[in-house]
């Protein structure tokens, strides 16, 4: 049997298109949400279920949370990134979950938040965020706005280059353009000591690179660890310069807030007793050549990263 | 636990004298920020009238192709313009400048929008003064100069000052690419000495008082070309 569908004259073409746009606006919403909530934890191992006594009591304020809040790198492989899969990877990620895995008892108990060089102090600041773990270089500067956890990584500042660029050191830079990051080690430290480099800054590390390829700049100043993992993946380019601004990495804490210094202290401690930052790097840096550079540079039993006292912007 | 010297439990004092140790930056991001603003304003204001002027004259081929350039740099995201200027288009073999694709995509952007608010205000022009133009012997293109063109820009005047104070306004967009305006420049100085709150108070200042400035002008400008007893 057919039932006799009457459209009214005034229910026209007009009520259709009003529909047709709600229905896409509903869609796009629906996609949108099913996209959400990436704390997604694809690390076999997701802690013992049970809260781990690292010798130091956990923060009342996370302790309410259930959760921990963590500003990380998205754009910095091998320590903060986003892999093929969309989910977050990499050295610092590790360390950030098996932080929740102390506190918590799971490691998907952690909030990650992509954070930038120039954004990640005010995250911390306003309170977006309990911890950084976005490869924060030790500088008197910085300590003076955030307090630092003992450090688990180590870094210097390198040239990435064109595999048949005349650039060899940094004394090549002078009054050349040079492709960098907001609020880098890298750029602090030619501000400083080559002061005639145009720096030409940008947020993320992918258009810093970029921006080199297509010879916006010269050469690509940041960590040497991030060049040497971009060095491996793209033949065309090479590490060139002599390190410098070397300095150990810590994690940020709100400056004064001496419970989570000494909570994120005690379970850095106990990574390094358990040797995790060794086999972590291991797992995330999958080229043998690049593991044997930084051997060192990671804190193992019996092998600590200290800060250094004095001035760390030599030129 | 490393622990710095000055700052206090709560995380921040508040200094308002800090962003005179910085005016320099300031200053010269300020003058990019003018610079690429007033060719893209500049641009975007010929580049509305011109075609909106070609779209209401029902010339066809050349109307087609102007909606086409509307509907793409009205229906995509200004930054996603500007990356493809900066970081597409040298793989096509064509590498723009930053200072360059600033102006550019402003120009691009607010002209799109100026088109259309140009073309709506020569259309709202009421029909029978053309006709009594065409009457009294005047060619379609007299017609539109002599009558369309300074009635319906009258009408587009108040949509025409939103869209360029918008244009000005996105100049800020060209952190993008690392292009040192104004806010790209205060970022900078946020990113090294975490003066947030100094800093960002003080270009909004800026943008607000030039944004009003310009308003105010615009908004005499529009009333020194009312037409008494209206149209």
């Amino acid at each position: 049997m057919t039932r006799p569908v009457r459209v009214p004259a005034a229910r026209g073409r007009k009520e259709y298109v009003v529909r047709a746009g709600l229905a896409g606006l509903l869609t796009v919403l629906v996609m949108a949400t099913a996209g959400c909530g990436s704390t997604g934890d694809t690390s076999e191992d997701t802690g013992s279920g049970k809260p781990v006594d690292v010798g130091a009591p956990l923060p009342a304020e996370v302790q309410s949370k259930g959760q921990l809040t963590v500003g990380v790198k998205c754009d910095y492989p091998p320590f903060g990134y986003i892999d093929e899969g969309g989910k977050d990877a990499g050295f610092e990620i590790e360390i950030a979950r098996r932080l929740a895995a102390y506190a918590f008892g799971k490691t998907s108990a952690v909030k990650l938040t992509c954070v930038t060089g120039a954004n990640r102090v005010p995250y911390l600041t306003t309170k977006r965020i309990d911890v950084i773990i976005a490869t924060m270089n030790y500088t008197p500067e910085r300590a003076q706005t955030v307090d630092f956890s003992t450090p688990y990584f180590n870094s210097g500042v390198k040239l990435l280059v064109p595999k048949n660029s005349p650039i060899t050191s940094f004394a090549d830079l002078a009054g050349k353009p040079v492709t960098t990051t907001t609020g880098s080690t890298a750029s602090i430290w030619l501000t400083q000591c080559v002061k005639t480099a145009k720096q030409v800054a940008f947020a993320q590390t992918s258009e810093a690179f970029s921006a080199m390829r297509s010879n916006r700049g010269v050469a690509f100043a940041q960590d040497d660890t991030l060049l040497a993992e971009l060095a491996a993946k793209n033949a065309d380019t090479k590490v060139v310069g002599d390190e410098k601004a070397g300095s150990p990495w810590g994690m940020g804490i709100r400056k004064g807030d001496k419970a989570m210094g000494a909570w994120v202290d005690a379970a850095l401690a106990k990574m390094q007793a358990e040797d995790f930052f060794w086999k972590s790097f291991q797992k995330t840096v999958t080229d043998k050549g690049v593991q044997q550079q930084f051997q060192q540079f990671v804190p193992r039993p019996g092998h600590s990263l200290k800060y250094p006292t004095g001035a760390i912007f030599q030129c | 636990m490393v622990t710095g010297r000055t700052v206090t439990a709560s995380g921040y004092h508040f200094e308002p004298g800090f962003v005179f140790s910085h005016l320099g930056p300031l200053g010269h991001g300020l003058l990019r920020t003018l610079a690429i603003s007033a060719i893209g304003i500049g641009g975007a204001s010929a580049v509305g009238v011109l075609l909106g002027a070609l779209i209401a004259l029902r010339i066809p081929v050349v109307r087609q192709l102007i909606r086409a350039y509307v509907e793409v740099f009205r229906n995509t995201p200004l930054l996603v313009q500007i990356f493809f200027l900066y970081f597409a288009l040298p793989d096509a073999g064509l590498k723009l400048g930053a200072f360059t694709v600033g102006w550019l995509s402003l120009l691009l952007w607010g002209g799109a929008y100026n088109v259309e608010n140009f073309r709506a205000g020569f259309e709202a022009v009421e029909p029978v003064y053309v006709e009594a133009c065409r009457a009294l012997g005047f060619s379609r293109f007299a017609a539109f100069r002599r009558v369309v063109l300074p009635l319906g820009s009258r009408i587009a005047l108040p949509s025409v000052t939103n869209t360029l104070i918008s244009v000005f306004k996105n100049s800020s967009f060209m952190i993008a690419i690392g292009y040192p305006e104004l806010t790209d420049s205060a970022v900078d100085i946020v990113s090294v000495t975490f003066r947030v709150f100094e800093v960002f108070i003080a270009i909004g200042v800026v943008y607000l008082a030039l944004v009003w400035l310009f308003s105010v002008w615009a908004r005499l400008l529009e009333r020194r070309l009312a037409i008494p007893g209206g149209h």
